[in-house]
């Protein structure tokens, strides 16, 4: 892994992640026998076609958290989809001992949530990745590292913490005030986030054909030409449709109301599991 | 997408090769592995699609499969042929036959 600037280059990606605002988050290109993760001014991963190596190149003025980062929240789980793995660009916690994942478009909400989750006792399992590995019939959600990863209004929000100095998002440990789970839990439901243009808490279960399409939309694919993966991961995510239920989440998107939001999926998924 | 043509009962289509079909909770969802459409059809919808599945039908064929399997009128059952394969045929996901 040795830094350098990222230089122009000649090919066209065949694939892109855009942000909310309609920056490039990545580039996918093909070069050779290898692919190239290109995240704009942070790092290229080339990654070899048969997945045997990966190699880091970081630009100067990258930190090694945030190498780890993108390894841990992008490449990673999009390496491992493409090796026939099912990781969900999500956050989870535990409730009432089962994993609730919360998935959304960036800014939505994601780690806030958990995190607020979390401070309500509720335990966070992982903050941006949803890595799911099938158990019979049912899918268990393996926890990933005990940090959040968060704004400042949200570090402030969940542990009074002053802004980082260092890039836009500061972390944020695993604590007693902030438990983080060490351990896989059964995933019991999946929550997807609405765009929180609403003044109420509202869950609503959504039917597995429209939670599929949702689901969809926040996948790690590696290449989105290579049909015959795509086509066994589009079977994966049918699969996980059918058996989990989805709900539609959507809240006011303000800190003063979190505690009511947290109460309400509480009450929502706490009471599944015990049989309240 | 952007395929728009005027659909008569003579017309005949396949599915595209780059759609694969998955059923979830008794929808049939579409998925165009070119561009990444995603599409859901209700139960009869998705029979439309499996008669169309890797095979050339014309709208009076899937016309009168539909009519016989549901027992519906013919007249509305090519009307709402007509209206999916419209609607399937501008997303890409079916093909007129080759002539």
């Amino acid at each position: 892994m040795a830094a350098r600037e990222q230089e122009a280059l000649a090919s066209t990606p065949y694939d892109r992640w855009l942000t909310p605002a309609g920056d490039v988050a990545a580039e996918f290109h093909r070069t050779g026998v290898s692919y190239l993760m290109r995240f704009p001014n942070q790092a290229d991963f080339s990654i070899a076609a048969d997945l045997a190596e990966i190699v880091c190149l970081p630009a100067p003025e990258t930190d090694e958290k945030t190498i780890a980062s993108l390894f841990a929240n992008s490449v990673r789980p999009v390496i491992g989809n493409h090796a026939g793995e099912l990781n969900l660009h999500g956050s989870a916690v535990v409730i009432g001992g089962k994993a609730i994942a919360i998935m959304g478009y960036s800014r939505r909400g994601k780690t806030t949530l958990a995190g607020a989750l979390a401070k309500a006792g509720h335990p966070f399992l992982s903050e941006d990745v949803l890595a799911l590995t099938l158990d019979g019939r049912k899918y268990e959600v393996a926890p990933q590292r005990p940090v959040l990863r968060v704004f400042a209004d949200t570090a402030a929000y969940l542990a009074g913490q002053p802004p980082s100095d260092q890039g836009e998002k500061s972390e944020i440990a695993g604590s007693a005030d902030l438990p983080a789970a060490h351990h896989s839990a059964e995933l019991g439901a999946i929550c997807l986030l609405g765009a929180g243009e609403i003044n109420t808490v509202s869950i609503t279960q959504l039917g597995p054909s429209a939670a599929l399409a949702d689901i969809m939309q926040h996948s790690f694919v590696l290449d989105v030409e290579d049909r015959r993966r795509l086509s066994a991961h589009f079977e994966r995510l049918a699969a996980l449709a059918n058996a989990v239920p989805c709900y539609q989440l959507d809240y006011p998107r303000d800190f003063a109301r979190l505690p009511e939001v947290v109460a309400a999926i509480a009450d929502s998924f706490d009471g599944q599991y015990n049989g309240d | 997408m952007g395929n728009t043509m005027a659909i008569e009962a003579g017309d005949s289509f396949t599915s595209s090769p780059d759609v694969i079909a998955r059923e979830v909770g008794g929808e049939t969802v579409l998925l165009d592995l070119e561009n990444g459409v995603y599409f859901g059809l209700n139960p009869v919808g998705g029979r439309i699609w499996n008669f169309l599945d890797g095979e050339t039908r014309s709208v009076v064929e899937i016309t009168q499969l539909l009519s016989e399997e549901y027992e519906i009128d013919a007249v509305q059952a090519e009307a709402d042929v007509i209206a999916l394969a419209t609607d399937l045929l501008e997303h890409g996901l079916i093909k007129p036959a080759a002539d």
